[in-house]
């Protein structure tokens, strides 16, 4: 392939991926939004955290039950307000565990 | 720069996050070498694109040979959930901030960027924390795509695969405060889980991994907001405390400004 290919992509990608992070930025960072559509956003990082990781985390170890038991140990060490690195860490070898017990 | 500059606070709230990207983006720099296509387009995806899931498919196809409008219209689909991050993050950003600031900002809002500046305990603060955020997230992503491009692989089997995990972890930790001591902020995430799987039973959207989060997350916060009617407090996400390392008040919050 010419560079002008590989070239053409990355430009392309890049555009398209900063345009729907540059253009709302801009425009509500001006003009606040009230009301309604105020509390619309203020319930979207919930919403998206909360559908970006669930069914999807279930695939992202060899076994659904790896993910579950890494869910469940981050979930429990998050309620003790422990810090998000000592939960990710914990999660992820409670993954490691059942993989080696497999 | 003091120790209490923005910047370095949000360099240090970036710590998880760039924890979470290294052994992601390593899996990228190593599945870029492995598609056979130049190394200094995997390394130039990281450094100027910057979209993780964005990445992998545009490499994937990229080693397909795809048409470069096939590979830049699924780029702008993966992507444009941010344009929902974008709109939520920007009434936090302190006002008066410059356009230019805005930009460079803008540049690393990402899934996991959004996701720990979202959940902030302050209601506005500044770009420049932001920013520190960002540049800690940028640095882990393109240390890990280097490493990966250099050695095709530097953690053991078992962990590798396993690691991809790491991030949704880090969803727990952040979104686990909030739900907390808001309700409304539970039942709306609660609600986001049963849309999406509801969602995947459709078989237009059983496959989509970013129309279907996408559209599970506006009806979810469109139904919360019929439900609940009032604004979510974002001074109910307590951050956890070590993400603060130095232990002292972010710049605007509460316990900054003295407020019981």
């Amino acid at each position: 392939m010419a560079p002008l290919y590989w070239i053409a992509i990355l430009l392309g990608m890049t555009l398209v991926t900063c345009l729907p992070r540059m253009l709302p930025l801009a425009v509500f960072h001006h003009l606040r939004p009230k009301g309604a559509f105020r509390t619309f956003l203020g319930f979207i990082p919930p919403a998206l955290l909360a559908s970006l990781t669930l069914p999807a985390a279930l695939a992202s170890t060899p076994t659904p039950l790896a993910a579950i038991l890494a869910l469940a140990v981050a979930l429990v060490l998050a309620l003790l307000k422990r810090s998000p690195v000592l939960v990710i860490l914990g999660g992820v070898a409670a993954a490691v565990a059942v993989d080696l017990l497999r | 720069m003091t120790p209490g500059h923005p910047f370095r606070k949000g360099l240090a709230a970036g710590i998880p996050v760039a924890l979470g990207y290294l052994p992601i983006a390593v899996a990228f720099g190593i599945l870029a070498r492995s598609s056979g296509i130049p190394p200094w387009v995997g390394m130039a995806s990281s450094l100027i694109v910057f979209a993780g899931a964005a990445q992998f498919v545009g490499i994937r196809m990229m080693a397909l040979a795809a048409s470069p409008l096939e590979i830049i219209l699924t780029t702008a689909l993966l992507n444009l959930r941010h344009v929902l991050m974008a709109s939520a993050i920007a009434p936090r950003i302190e006002r008066g901030t410059r356009r230019s600031r805005l930009l460079v900002l803008a540049f690393g809002l990402t899934d996991e960027t959004f996701a720990v500046a979202s959940t902030r305990p302050e209601a506005t603060f500044p770009a420049s924390f932001h920013i520190g955020l960002n540049t800690a997230a940028w640095t882990a992503w393109n240390l890990g795509t280097a490493v990966g491009l250099l050695l095709a692989g530097g953690l053991p089997p078992i962990v590798e695969r396993n690691m991809g995990i790491s991030l949704y972890l880090m969803f727990v930790a952040l979104l686990v405060p909030c739900t907390r001591t808001a309700r409304s902020m539970l039942w709306v995430a609660i609600l986001a889980v049963g849309v999406n799987l509801l969602l995947s039973a459709i078989p237009a959207l059983a496959g989509s991994e970013a129309l279907r989060p996408l559209l599970a997350t506006i009806l979810s916060a469109f139904l919360g907001t019929l439900l609940f009617g009032r604004s979510p407090d974002p001074a109910a996400c307590p951050q956890p405390a070590a993400t603060g390392p130095d232990g002292e008040a972010a710049p605007g919050s509460a316990a900054e400004r003295g407020d019981s």
